[in-house]
């Protein structure tokens, strides 16, 4: 195992995108990627909101030592992001490796000892440790595949779990820090790309429809976030009563199919009756990307959405999903300095961001 | 494992049977039908259930405000009530007991009813639930960590457990249907079924398994 934490965030190279934006799998015209979490405790030790230093050390050296037990996931890197730079933590948040608040730190102190654990080269395994709880594990993959992360990632907790005990009680499950993930401690969830529901108008006729069976609809980085680019994660919210193979089918078999069938009827309808306006709304968007010599990373993404549609439904030719992909996560700040090389400011990352823009495109 | 309605004999005296036992063995269900005191007898039900504060917290989740007064606040990590009210986070496990009486409702709320765990256990059986170090600063060295090797396998309380949560899930899933078809007289009887499941046959397995056994060579 790695154990340094270089720059780039322990090996990863930004350049060649996220296996898991690289645009293959099930439905991936309309799904980007499949992430399944799970939250653990260790036993006997409180919860991170509660643990001390020397507890939160603890569960650091637990976690790392137990790491060493899981096979067949690559070469893993551990980083501690309390000794880490913040431009390495811009990158890990925006690869989804870490969350927005454990890239930050939970209590007062920005020193509070937590870390992050990924494989390497395909990052489809990260745990998140002492974030709101001891462990936070993900496996995040390609297209519509909830069913192969989860595959992954329950054989990576039973490796781990035979090795460290988890809090855990037969009426509440595994116990975590919010009683709201309590239970089998399970969130699944399916990054879509729906803008052909948000130009006929019934994206709120699924956010409605979703939040009454209980799912929730966030944005590109997760709770609290604002949804840019089309880009919607839609998740389970109920975590207690089910088993998970009820809540991967509910989300893998009847949810997500039946999402995605509605963008792509909206997509034709859209291509067979406003052919014009999507077009015309299409090759804007491409041609100011193709132009543009100032671009913010809200704006790209806006117009990258519409070049995505573009490529998929065939309009513009000689680019692929995985480039469009790849270029929504170049766009984004850390990554855009990386690639540059050095630290910019906001405006010479507009600069910056339109020139590798207009590179990529050509 | 319930309690019986009308009519039933028990199957070893000539009493009225209320306890139903249901056990699967070889793929095929057996049923016993007891009476409270053979049950005691024969070991369905525990001669003496739990211990005093178990039953007292397991009944104060659905007596209201009964559990109020102890539940001001957590003696292992300090999370006080209001502080959980406010931020929506427990501090350690412990919290889970101290604050169930407030828990249940919510829990309901953010779950679609959902009360029981139906998910999976612990690969070596619920080891963490049967760790009866205290939490806090004083718990968290190392050595505490079982290794692999002295993990306890899941002994025969684990199962009877298993068992009893299972019977707890089929209970809510008549009391929905009861509470759907509006048959109050008896989802009542039902809770109450629960509510007494709770407070003696589950404390009384999780004191079995807190028993030391044998294979058991973890760490005090």
């Amino acid at each position: 195992m790695n154990t340094d934490g270089p720059s780039a965030g322990g090996g990863i190279s930004p350049g060649a995108g996220v296996p898991w934006l690289a645009g293959e799998g099930q439905s991936a015209d309309v799904v980007l990627s499949s992430r399944v979490r799970l939250a653990r405790n260790i036993a006997g030790v409180r919860f991170v909101g509660k643990a001390d230093r020397r507890e939160r050390m603890h569960v650091l050296e637990a976690v790392r030592a137990r790491s060493t037990l899981l096979k067949n996931v690559g070469q893993l890197v551990w980083i501690n992001l309390h000794e880490s730079t913040v431009s390495d933590r811009t990158i890990l948040v925006e690869r989804h490796l870490i969350s927005k608040q454990h890239s930050k730190s939970r209590g007062v102190n920005a020193e509070d000892p937590r870390a992050v654990l990924f494989s390497l080269p395909d990052e489809r395994l990260s745990i998140m440790v002492n974030e709101e709880d001891h462990l936070r594990m993900q496996s995040v993959m390609s297209g519509l595949c909830l069913d192969a992360c989860w595959r992954t990632l329950d054989a990576v907790d039973d490796a781990i779990g035979a090795a460290l005990p988890f809090a855990f009680s037969p009426r509440f499950g595994y116990l975590t820090a919010c009683p709201t993930n309590v239970g089998t401690g399970l969130r699944m969830s399916a990054m879509l790309h729906l803008p052909a529901l948000r130009l006929t108008g019934e994206l709120e006729k699924v956010k409605r429809a979703a939040n009454d069976i209980a799912l929730a609809v966030r944005g590109f980085y997760g709770e609290g976030s604002e949804a840019i680019g089309d880009l919607y994660q839609i998740s389970n919210q109920t975590t207690l009563g089910k088993t998970e193979q009820e809540i991967l089918a509910e989300l893998h078999l009847e949810i997500l199919p039946r999402v995605v069938e509605y963008e792509r009827s909206a997509r034709r309808e859209l291509l067979s009756k406003r052919l014009s306006t999507i077009e015309d709304q299409v090759f804007r968007a491409y041609g100011t990307l193709l132009h543009a010599r100032l671009l913010g990373t809200e704006e790209s993404m806006t117009l990258l959405s519409m070049v995505r549609l573009g490529v998929v439904a065939g309009l513009i030719t000689g680019h692929t999903q995985a480039k469009i992909n790849r270029l929504l996560l170049l766009v984004q700040p850390g990554h855009l300095q990386l690639m540059w090389g050095k630290e910019l400011d906001q405006e010479q990352r507009k600069v910056a961001r339109a020139e590798i823009v207009r590179q990529e495109l050509k | 494992m319930s309690s019986k309605e009308d009519g039933m004999k028990c199957d070893h005296c000539d009493k009225s049977a209320t306890v139903r036992e249901t056990t699967v063995k070889n793929g095929a269900k057996i049923e016993r039908n007891l009476c409270e005191a053979c049950a005691i007898q024969t070991g369905v039900l525990p001669d003496a259930p739990g211990n005093a504060a178990d039953i007292l917290q397991a009944s104060g989740a659905y007596i209201s405000g009964a559990g109020q007064a102890r539940a001001s606040a957590c003696a292992t990590c300090g999370t006080t009530l209001a502080e959980f009210k406010q931020h929506g986070l427990l501090g350690c496990r412990e919290c889970y007991k101290v604050f169930e009486s407030h828990l249940g409702p919510l829990l309901e709320r953010a779950h679609e009813g959902g009360v029981v765990h139906r998910g999976k256990s612990p690969a070596t059986g619920p080891a963490g639930a049967t760790d009866s170090a205290p939490s806090g600063p004083s718990s968290a060295s190392p050595a505490q960590v079982r290794s692999p090797a002295r993990v306890r396998k899941p002994g025969t309380s684990d199962a009877d457990i298993a068992k009893i949560n299972l019977l707890l899930d089929q209970l809510n899933d008549k009391l929905k249907e009861a509470i759907v078809a509006e048959n109050y007289e008896q989802a009542a009887k039902i809770r109450d079924q629960v509510v007494k499941i709770r407070a003696t046959l589950l404390p009384a397995a999780k004191a079995a398994r807190r028993k030391p056994k044998p294979d058991d060579g973890a760490a005090p």
